[in-house]
């Protein structure tokens, strides 16, 4: 199959089958308007029939320019724009930026920021798989579980309001902290929305995980080899659900991490199935972790103070926190005033995309959906 | 710096120490990253844990197959490219899962002619990440099976995050003459109306096409009409 | 008093306009509670806004439909894409005529009833057909053969799980003679009234129920219908009125499978109070022929419904099955249950009265306890191999021997990882 590279053109070819039966390739172009790609995605895929012979994924519809308006803000301002990366996961994004500064300055945030940061992230993940899951299963038919997910996500959405004014972009996190502490009642209303998100999930395991149509579409399908993930660079439930058991959280730990112990969720099948059972795994780890945060949440002051226009020394950084989707890591280099001079966002779900066009290979076009959303891709972090 | 965990849960072993506080980790790679040549100076420790090294552009891939295979980096993880105002350079950010390991190597490229050897025959997550550094700096990397744009549009003009790359619209056009191509022929009126757009500030024109990050803080210019305030370049 | 005649006339009059009467209204209804208990069932309230409830949305959405531009692509096959709707839904209407909501309430007591609604749900498969390809659209035709196979390859289960049901006319039926009328297979359950053929053949419900959500493309095999899948299905080019023909073909469908189980498995209009000669002795001829007529419609109306519920909430609830996963299914797993059903139960009725010797009033009893307890057995077994076949537990911990075959299967195809270029070599320094 010819593809002309520089235009974009794919050729199909004939395909010569039985008795001289000349077939040919036909090329289906799954638009950037889908309701399954997860945001704006375009798949050109060329099918043999139901077969899947080859998939080109085309991205950049949602590039913002990030990494550009980032080395025109000030530290503080340009935190806000993370959120706008994964925009399902802010707080893990501001985290990675925040923690990237204070690697930089070499500034360690007081410990009730951290642990605040920890909550924060792992409500965070919850609500980011949440979403996941929901869609996945919509993708797949199941019409009920994806409010559901939508219902408890609300709990999460309506604590980070009362916690920073804001549902989804949050800007809660500084350079040195966090902004301000909890609200009054806040800790309170957590725990209740804890307690509720317990059922949630024994309601989500018995209505999903057990589903043996569920499991007939995604167990043997798209199986990623372990080997195969860590050359294409996957991280995250997508690369442990291969058995490769790396957590930035248990390997590298950075912050609240170092004192609070993280269990990985590890599978050893590599399938579409073993990836969405890592995310409902990671849901309870993370519950459990949002309760010991809680039950050891120091007090303290909640941020070192940070100028506004703040001039980090110069110098380079590098550093990773392991957002919903893998790793998540800011480049960073400052000269010295108060705009970086380089912030790259290294962004999970891009490097997690190369792998489509292999995964995708050989597998029927009704396995598209379920491949496509095991992976768990935002393009918001794809194209920055 | 306290950092005793203070709950009873939590046994001795259960929290793992992290790196930066296990400085023979990073030592134990500082002595490895002794024996492979072609470094260009000494490796630097840098935050968090990782180690920095400069390697020679002719050298790229034969350290970069020295440290997958020897040292056991089987993780490319991000490639970033930097532009230092009178050279390019791109640092790829390697990681080790077996060993635990986070490496930077920075390869400086030539001030006129940005190409590199790409990595994507080391490691397979190069392709994409080369790609786009390819996109947003104009690196070229020499062997890419396929390298062309893959955030911007195709027919985009420039290299956005290059310092050098300014405020410009992309396609301009042209003022109204008399001279117009017959299937573009306006009237009087509407000529007049041509020049009112071209002459608008920038972000209102529909036809401008502009890389989204360029920063216009509603106040930008052409740069070639006076008065135009030189963009703060940092020191 | 009415001459013999006119009341004849008059009653198959208020028959027919009754039943006419269900086609139109059951879409309209159908859709509502479709939407609303969907709604009530994902947490959220479904149409609020039109009328007590939002229950007049369904007729909003009709109007709507009907006030919509006639949109047609010019290469389309004129004659196929105009007549498929109407190919669609003339059988549909058609297979009015058997439903027997009550003794004397049904347009036509077919002596073939079944025979005429299995011949006319096998024309629904040629409108399908006939909208993918009318439709010039490579998707929709794709679509629409997929569709067709699926509600072709389903048919077979649908019919061969009725036969058990009609062999058990004659051994329960008058005269030991079985029957293919609905109206005398409602009869034959109500030797006592709650003697429902579910209790004897709970395996022929469930065949016949599966098999019916996937003839009406409802959920999990709603795969032509569904958004989210590639291929559009056959209704790609439909808009307005002439999409508004295959929903109400598509509902009305649903509603003639709804009736086909509660005649032929739970008892028709059967119900306590349902009892003819009761009423007719209390309150003389015609009143308590009225009256027995209400209570009997209502228990049918009852059933109907329950079973129109299930439908809703098996969508609610189930997610879609894959086009190859559902033909597998279909061929490999409900053909051999329904023949093995057949045969199983044709054994029994046979052997039983062979080994009882003697003809006596206790051979009926006796054949279908046995019948009864068997088809249990076998509905358990069937239950719980399909949850062994297609699924693990609900601890979700893959078991040993789905992981070793999901590990092979993976690893006897590997994917390969893309191929060194070649110009990287000599780049190699």
């Amino acid at each position: 199959m010819a593809i002309d590279a520089e235009n974009q053109q794919v050729t199909p070819e004939y395909i010569e089958g039985a008795e001289g039966f000349r077939s040919e390739e036909m090329v289906l172009n799954m638009g950037p308007q889908h309701p399954s790609t997860h945001g704006v995605l375009r798949l050109v895929l060329t099918l043999d029939g139901e077969t899947v012979v080859h998939c080109t994924p085309v991205i950049g519809y949602l590039h913002r320019g990030i990494e550009k308006i980032l080395e025109n803000r000030p530290y503080m301002g340009g935190i806000r724009y993370m959120d706008n990366a994964d925009y399902l996961s802010p707080m893990l994004n501001e985290t990675a930026y925040a923690g990237a500064v204070e690697q930089l300055m070499g500034l360690e945030p007081p410990r009730r920021a951290q642990y605040i940061r920890l909550m924060t992230n792992e409500m965070q993940r919850i609500a980011s798989h949440m979403v996941a899951i929901g869609t996945y299963l919509l993708d797949l038919g199941a019409m009920t579980p994806v409010l559901y997910c939508f219902r408890d996500r609300e709990g999460i959405m309506d604590l980070f309001e009362a916690l920073g004014g804001s549902r989804f972009n949050v800007n809660y996190l500084r350079v040195g902290g966090v902004l301000h502490d909890f609200p009054k009642g806040w800790l309170s209303r957590l725990e209740q929305w804890c307690n509720t998100f317990d059922d949630s999930l024994k309601e989500l395991e018995n209505l999903v995980a057990g589903n043996e149509i569920f499991e007939a579409r995604t167990q043997g399908v798209g199986y990623i080899d372990p080997q195969q993930a860590v050359a294409y660079g996957l991280t995250g439930p997508n690369l442990r659900g291969s058995g490769v058991s790396f957590d930035l959280r248990v390997d590298r730990p950075y912050m609240a991490y170092r004192e609070v112990a993280v269990n990985p969720a590890v599978r050893q099948e590599g399938d579409a199935f073993a990836r969405f059972r890592c995310r409902l795994d990671e849901c309870y780890e993370s519950l459990r972790l949002i309760r010991v945060a809680m039950d050891q949440l120091p007090g303290g002051p909640i941020s070192t103070r940070t100028p506004i226009a703040l001039r980090p020394p110069r110098g380079e950084t590098y550093f990773a926190v392991e957002s919903s989707k893998g790793e998540q890591g800011i480049y960073l280099i400052s000269d010295g005033s108060e705009y970086p001079y380089r912030a790259k966002i290294r962004g999970p779900s891009f490097v997690n995309l190369q792998i489509l066009p292999e995964l995708l290979r050989g597998h029927k076009m009704g396995d598209v959906v379920a491949i496509l959303g095991s992976i768990d891709l935002v393009l918001g972090e794809v194209d920055r | 710096m306290d950092i005793t965990p203070r709950s009873s849960q939590l046994g001795p072993s259960s929290a793992r120490t992290p790196l930066a506080f296990q400085p023979d980790h990073v030592a134990e790679l500082t002595r490895a990253l002794h024996g492979v040549e072609g470094l260009v100076g000494h490796p630097v420790l840098m935050g968090g844990g990782g180690v920095g090294i400069e390697v020679e552009r002719a050298r790229l891939v034969q350290i970069s197959r020295a440290l997958r295979d020897d040292l056991g980096f089987e993780m490319l993880t991000s490639v970033s490219g930097v532009d230092m105002r009178d050279h390019l350079e791109v640092v790829y950010h390697l990681r080790s899962l077996s060993r635990n390991w986070l490496l930077q190597m920075k390869v400086a490229l030539e001030p006129g002619n940005p190409q590199v050897d790409s990595l994507v025959g080391v490691w397979l997550s190069a392709n994409w990440l080369e790609r786009e550094t390819y996109d947003l700096f104009g690196s070229i990397f020499v062997g890419h099976p396929d390298l062309r744009r893959i955030l911007l549009d195709d027919e985009f003009e420039g290299y956005p995050l290059l310092k050098s790359f300014h405020q410009t619209p992309m396609t301009v056009h042209d003022r109204a003459t008399t001279q117009v191509a017959p299937e573009e022929a306006l009237s009087g009126e509407a000529q007049r109306g041509v020049e009112r757009v071209v002459s608008k500030r920038l972000g209102q024109g529909t036809m401008e096409r502009l890389h989204p990050g360029t920063p216009t803080f509603g106040d930008a210019h052409y740069p070639d009409q006076p008065g135009v305030p030189e963009s703060e370049g940092v020191d | 008093m009415i001459p013999e005649i006119w009341q004849e006339v008059i009653h198959f009059f208020i028959t027919l306009i009754f039943t006419l009467l269900f086609v139109p209204v059951i879409p309209l209804v159908g859709t509502y509670l479709d939407r609303k208990i969907l709604g009530l069932m994902q947490d959220r309230l479904g149409p609020t806004y039109v009328g007590p409830f939002g229950s007049l949305q369904s007729v909003v959405d009709m109007v709507k439909l009907l006030s919509k531009e006639d949109i047609k692509a010019s290469a389309t096959d004129n004659i196929v894409f105009t007549l498929a709707p109407v190919v669609f839904l003339a059988p549909v209407i058609t297979a009015f005529v058997i439903l027997p909501f009550s003794p004397y309430m049904t347009v036509s007591a077919l002596p073939t009833g079944i025979i005429l609604y299995v011949a006319l749900s096998s024309l629904d498969v040629i409108g399908v057909f006939m909208a993918g390809w009318g439709s010039n659209n490579k998707y929709a035709l794709m679509g629409g053969l997929r569709s067709a196979a699926q509600m072709i390859s389903y048919e077979l289960p649908l019919v061969l799980s009725l036969i058990p049901v009609i062999m058990l006319t004659s051994a329960l039926g008058k005269g030991g003679i079985g029957s293919i009328s609905l109206s005398d297979i409602i009869r034959a359950q109500m030797n006592p009234w709650w003697l429902w053929f579910v209790l004897i053949q709970p395996l022929g419900l469930l065949i016949y129920y599966t098999c019916g959500l996937a003839e009406t493309n409802r959920a999990p095999f709603d795969l032509p219908e569904a958004e989210s899948e590639l291929v559009a299905g056959y209704l790609t080019e439909y808009s307005g009125l002439r999409w508004a023909m295959f929903f109400l073909g598509e509902y009305a469908n649903m509603v003639i499978v709804s009736v086909i189980t509660t005649a032929l498995f739970l008892g028709g209009w059967s119900g306590p109070g349902a009892n003819e000669g009761f009423w007719v002795g209390l309150l003389g001829g015609i009143g308590g022929g009225i009256v027995f007529n209400i209570i009997a419609v209502f228990w049918f109306m009852v059933k109907l419904w329950a079973v129109i519920f299930l439908f809703v909430w098996i969508r609610a609830t189930l997610p879609r099955l894959r086009a190859d996963q559902l033909m597998r299914f279909a061929w490999l797993v409900l053909m051999p249950i329904t023949l093995a059903n057949i045969l199983i139960s044709g054994f029994i009725l046979l052997i039983v009265p062979e080994l009882m010797g003697t003809v006596t009033v206790l051979q009926v009893p006796v054949q279908v306890w046995i019948l009864g307890a068997v088809n249990w057995v076998m509905f358990f077994v069937y239950v719980f191999l399909l949850g062994r076949l297609t699924g693990v537990s609900v601890t979700g911990k893959t078991p040993r021997w789905m992981k070793r075959r999901v590990l092979a299967q993976a690893k006897a195809q590997p994917a390969q990882p893309a191929a060194q270029p070649a110009a990287l070599a000599q780049a190699q320094k």
